[in-house]
């Protein structure tokens, strides 16, 4: 539960931004950064840190275990918890984007898998497109070439996976990169440790937000 | 089941201010017929049933119950001060039972009654075992006149309506960005963002001076307790909201504890005009060990 007057918790995700994440966060990510081990919380006089899985940072930050979180845009995108999305930190940046094999462009859509089922399903709506949605956990560019999915929805940085599995993006659904999200409560109740934190996080990337 | 001692206690202290301050307590209907309670944006919210060919629904607010007996009752012009205790029902992922405590003033259009609905909830927060609360005052004709500003049609309308709920600051001021000149823009994010209830009133007259005016609410600011901030940045899920919106946060709950505001066209689908404005509180968060 939230605590008033307290030092802020802030949730990080595990897997490809935990390092740019962790450099965003002044003193105590750059000492995380140094360690090694199993641990999932850290803490010193200014802040705690806790890191989780992406899907996750929503659910701890909307119910108050965490007051803020860094995580891509690509996860607020695809969930609909009540979190406060205050700043772009300009990190991590990528995109989602609809791919499908080099030799299959022309061909119809008859199938999408995806880890985002939900902007999958939008995805379909929008294009007025009855197919089905394949909800997959990763690896996802191997569903075209084992002829799982005629298409897949999934992030696209480099382009280097596209490549190798011989897929090519065919459309931007969205620019992707690491949100600092707010709880509702904690916005309000400790707005001068969050614009601190903005402060922080905007000297670190020397975002051009304004 | 949930043990009843706190709730009961502070119940009897919100109680003992309604009848201080010339509330009159009412018993609401828990159930009614589903278009009672239809209104927009929340309606999957609703729990409804069908009893033989008609739909009814278990209360969601309190509200949408006391207009329609207003409206369809025998009241007219004189101001009513009405206050309630209950539960009300609704189906987000699971079925929930909220225990609210509200007051409604109807017959109101005055700035006055924004003011005495703020002073009331005010006291409320005040009788709550919270450490700490924060009431947050905006007013639902910022967004429309904010749109119109920007040019938007009604979907974009919609759209930046749900960016402003979420506080996502990053694409509102995208869309802000593209659609003013830089002067107006500045001082919009300013609007939006500033915590300061002198220098937002400075700059809400000089870019939207009609909401300055219609709202009142440079008189509403001189009258807020050190608690009460205004926060233009406020928007509310449900449409009906006219002028002045609130709600609170206290410490050690998640989300919002009191909402409110003024909703002077609810009654219009029983053909009557009735000025009015109130809020909710929910006592549910004295069952999770916030004593």
């Amino acid at each position: 539960m939230i605590k008033a007057e307290k030092i802020l918790t802030v949730a990080i995700p595990t897997g490809r931004l935990t390092a740019q994440c962790l450099q965003l966060v002044p003193g105590i990510g750059q000492a995380v950064l140094k360690k090694t081990g199993r641990k999932l919380m850290w803490q010193n006089e200014e802040l705690r840190i806790i890191t989780v899985k992406p899907l996750d940072i929503p659910v701890y930050v909307e119910r108050g275990v965490a007051d803020c979180g860094l995580v891509g845009n690509d996860i607020l995108l695809e969930t609909a918890f009540e979190v406060y999305e205050l700043l772009d930190c300009g990190v991590g940046k990528c995109r989602l984007s609809i791919a499908r094999l080099a030799t299959e462009v022309d061909q119809p859509l008859k199938s999408i898998a995806s880890k985002y089922q939900n902007l999958a399903r939008d995805y379909c709506l929008r294009n007025g497109l009855n197919i089905p949605v394949i909800h997959l956990h990763g690896s996802v560019e191997l569903a075209p070439a084992l002829g799982l999915a005629t298409a897949i929805l999934d992030i696209i940085a480099t382009g280097e996976t596209l490549r190798a599995n011989k897929l090519v993006e065919v459309e931007k659904i969205a620019d992707v990169s690491v949100r600092l999200i707010a709880n509702k409560a904690v916005y309000q109740l400790q707005r001068d440790k969050i614009i601190s934190l903005i402060e922080t996080i905007k000297i670190r990337t020397e975002s051009k937000d304004d | 089941m949930r043990e009843a001692y706190l709730l009961r206690k502070v119940e009897n202290e919100l109680r003992a201010l309604n009848e201080l301050y010339g509330y009159k307590e009412m018993l609401v209907d828990y159930l009614s017929e589903v278009n009672a309670y239809v209104r927009g944006a929340n309606d999957v919210e609703i729990i409804k049933f069908l009893h033989d060919t008609q739909l009814y629904a278990l209360r969601p607010d309190f509200t949408a119950g006391i207009i329609k007996e207003v409206a369809l009752g025998d009241y007219y012009g004189q101001p009513l001060k009405l206050a309630y205790f209950g539960s009300v029902f609704r189906k987000n992922i699971s079925f929930n039972e909220i225990y609210q405590a509200g007051v409604e003033i109807l017959f109101a259009e005055k700035v006055l009654a924004d003011i005495e609905s703020l002073a009331h909830a005010d006291r409320f927060l005040r009788a709550l075992p919270v450490k700490k609360y924060i009431l947050c005052i905006g007013t639902a004709q910022l967004v429309p006149e904010l749109c119109q500003k920007l040019g938007l049609i009604e979907s974009q309308c919609c759209q930046l309506k749900k960016l402003l709920l979420d506080r996502n600051f990053v694409t509102v001021k995208e869309i802000l960005k593209s659609n003013l000149a830089p002067e107006d823009y500045q001082g919009i994010v300013r609007i939006l963002t500033l915590r300061d209830n002198q220098e937002v009133i400075y700059l809400l007259e000089k870019h939207f001076p009609r909401v300055y005016h219609a709202t009142g609410i440079a008189d509403i600011a001189q009258q807020l307790g050190n608690n009460c901030i205004l926060d233009l940045s406020l928007v509310k899920r449900l449409d009906y909201y006219t002028g002045i919106i609130y709600e609170a946060y206290v410490a050690d709950c998640p989300y919002a504890v009191l909402s409110g505001g003024r909703y002077d066209n609810l009654a219009e689908q029983y053909g009557r005009q009735i000025p009015a404005v109130g809020f909710a509180v929910n006592l549910n968060i004295l069952g999770t060990g916030n004593d």
